[in-house]
């Protein structure tokens, strides 16, 4: 529900990187998004292609990696996907805390 | 040439939410980031949260809304210094917004700030602020099923308040799989069940609230009540 603020952030560290590593032009630049970070992939992109017209980032192709929400069981210290369901399969716990699905960061860029 | 880049996207909001505790515990205030969808009664609570507590303690609020100040005008008619921040359409208030806000108010003396965020249960959950504890408020009429569809917000909340509890007798509103739900996803939560208009649950909130304030002022170096 915020993309834009998101892409805003996500060039200007792109940006940064680029510029650091004085490349001419970035080819890819890879996101990890996990599936409680409250981003729309889809929407994502649709804001990525509005923010980088006409910047060094232009014909970068964004490429998406979903990381699934994955929670540690308070009683059999299993790992399950608790995005359907949130007591473990095995045993019927609780959530400890969750293992991954808060991602949201740049991997890496490709560029020359 | 594939250049490792392995940054946080949200970093420049975790280091504003950072400064924003460090000027908080500075001064001994205990802060909590209060959200909830539309309507659970967020403002309403406060009311009646100031009202039982202003002469006990020092509080401000600060207000976030997607448009109008009506809710900011709810609190300054409790006597309580409130700041607005009016989002003009963004879906949560974000660690920079709070930090302006904190410029604002006069800090010093005080011994409470809440922070009543947009109303939503998906973005404000990704945004911390500087808050020393989350707050959910879920109402009856939402329904029961609220936090196995938002499982983020009350798996990160430290106090879920179960409110306007006298709707209960008029709703289909299943309390065992709401009370397992949370557990499920969050053993630490501390439930309170309220309601604004019977009264129900506050005087338990509000005791959480100065437990939770005099607690932090122990922890706190330089607090103005030592230990």
């Amino acid at each position: 529900m915020h993309e834009m603020a998101i892409v805003d952030n996500m060039m200007r560290v792109a940006e940064s990187e680029a510029k650091t590593h004085e490349l001419r032009i970035v080819e890819k630049v890879k996101i990890v998004i996990g599936e409680l970070s409250g981003v729309v992939p889809e929407i994502l992109q649709t804001c990525w292609q509005m923010a980088a017209e006409n910047t060094i980032l232009d014909n970068a192709v964004l490429e998406l990696e979903k990381k699934p929400a994955i929670a540690l069981c308070r009683q059999c210290e299993a790992h399950f996907n608790f995005k359907e369901n949130f007591l473990c399969p095995h045993c019927n716990g609780g959530v400890e805390r969750i293992i991954s699905g808060k991602e949201l960061y740049i991997d890496f860029i490709e560029g020359e | 040439m594939e250049i490792k880049v392995l940054k946080n996207i949200m970093q420049h909001n975790e280091d504003l939410a950072a400064e924003n505790k460090t000027i908080l515990d500075r001064q001994g205030i205990y802060c909590i980031n209060m959200m909830s969808s539309p309507g659970a009664g967020k403002t309403s609570i406060l009311e009646q949260t100031i009202a039982r507590l202003k002469r006990k303690i020092n509080i401000a609020i600060i207000e976030g809304d997607l448009m109008t100040s009506r809710d900011a005008e709810r609190i300054d008619r409790t006597g309580v210094p409130v700041v607005q921040i009016n989002t003009e359409g963004g879906c949560h208030l974000d660690a920079n917004m709070v930090n302006k806000a904190l410029q604002e108010l006069v800090l010093e003396g005080l011994d409470l700030l809440i922070i009543e965020n947009v109303g939503n249960l998906v973005c404000p959950g990704t945004y911390y602020l500087g808050e020393h504890d989350k707050v959910v408020v879920l109402s009856v009429p939402e329904g029961h099923d609220k936090p196995a569809k938002y499982p983020l917000m009350f798996q990160e909340a430290h106090v879920c308040l179960l409110n306007k509890v006298d709707l209960l007798k008029y709703s289909n509103f299943d309390e065992k799989i709401f009370l397992s739900d949370v557990q499920a996803l969050n053993e630490d939560i501390e439930i309170i069940r309220t309601s604004v208009t019977t009264g129900q649950g506050l005087e338990d909130w509000c005791q959480l609230l100065l437990k939770r304030i005099a607690g932090s002022k122990k922890t706190d170096v330089g607090s103005k009540l030592g230990d």
